[in-house]
């Protein structure tokens, strides 16, 4: 007899205590990820720095002619820079989602949850939604978020509550 | 040209920091976090400017702007802060602290440049 044929509800496979360890076992493959490209970024790092001291090098041999080639070097040294802080950025994000998913695993793992408290949830999706760097990261999450948590405010209100990337601002 | 303290807990970071203001001719001393700045600016002359990040072990972006206004010599120094973090809530708890500007990373090289330029004027 199949689980279909009986009138009987389907046991549960999972109990929450396998699926925080499945939260934290996701943790930690998003810690071994970041920490496995570490060195590949730094090396990028090293890269641009090293082209860096060539472009002064040059610059400094053909100090009497500027030469167009050498700007061109320069440029792509400046955009590669900008561009290679993504990673920086991927960095954070993933360092937040990691400790919402923390925190998550820890509530359901605790032998006193509060997840019967719709307070809790609303805390901890507000707390994430405030570290979330983008708009676009937080309009993903309000996706998720039921409407009526605190969490998920007027969308326009929230947007000029963050500077974009990018922005300068001097006090 | 100045001599300016950079501070990131990312390696990568920290070389595209110094990359950019090195290939200006600034003079570049790089932490690793807010403690190591520290003893950093304690042992050394002044530096004429600080740029950092938020995000930090040991010793965070804010608590050192903090602490950097408690010492005399660095009262009047320009500290930018560099980061991911973009909320007014933090950027005004920046303010606060004693930071002089806000640039949200991915931060562009040239206006980077041009803001040390302009925070020295």
């Amino acid at each position: 007899m199949t689980p279909e044929d009986s009138h009987e509800p389907v046991p549960k496979c999972h109990h929450d205590g396998d699926t925080a360890h499945a939260l934290f076992a996701a943790v930690a493959q998003i810690a071994l990820a970041l920490r496995e490209s570490q060195d590949s970024i730094a090396e990028i790092g090293s890269l641009f720095a090293r082209q860096a001291q060539l472009l002064a090098a040059a610059r400094n041999a053909a100090s009497t002619q500027p030469d167009s080639s050498l700007a061109q070097v320069q440029c792509d040294v400046f955009k590669g820079i900008q561009q290679l802080q993504f990673y920086d950025r991927l960095e954070q994000h993933l360092s937040h989602i990691q400790d919402y998913l923390i925190a998550v695993a820890n509530e359901l793992d605790s032998f006193k949850p509060q997840s019967h408290s719709q307070g809790f949830w609303d805390a901890l999706h507000a707390k994430f939604r405030k570290r979330l760097i983008s708009d676009e990261q937080r309009g993903l999450l309000d996706l998720f978020v039921t409407p009526e948590t605190p969490a998920r405010v007027s969308a326009q209100a929230s947007r000029d509550d963050y500077s974009p990337p990018g922005s300068l601002e001097l006090f | 040209m100045a001599r300016i303290l950079a501070v990131d807990d990312s390696s990568a970071m920290r070389q595209m920091v110094s990359v950019t203001l090195r290939s200006a001719g600034h003079e570049v001393v790089a932490a690793c976090d807010g403690r190591e700045a520290l003893n950093i600016v304690r042992k050394q002359p002044p530096l004429d400017l600080v740029i950092t990040d938020i995000n930090m072990p040991n010793m965070d972006g804010i608590t050192l702007v903090r602490e950097l206004r408690l010492l005399a010599p660095y009262r009047g120094v320009p500290l930018l802060v560099l980061t991911t973090e973009a909320s007014a809530e933090k950027k005004q708890e920046g303010k606060a602290a004693g930071a002089t500007g806000w640039i949200v990373k991915p931060f562009n090289p040239e206006r980077l440049l041009a803001t040390v330029a302009r925070v020295f004027v």
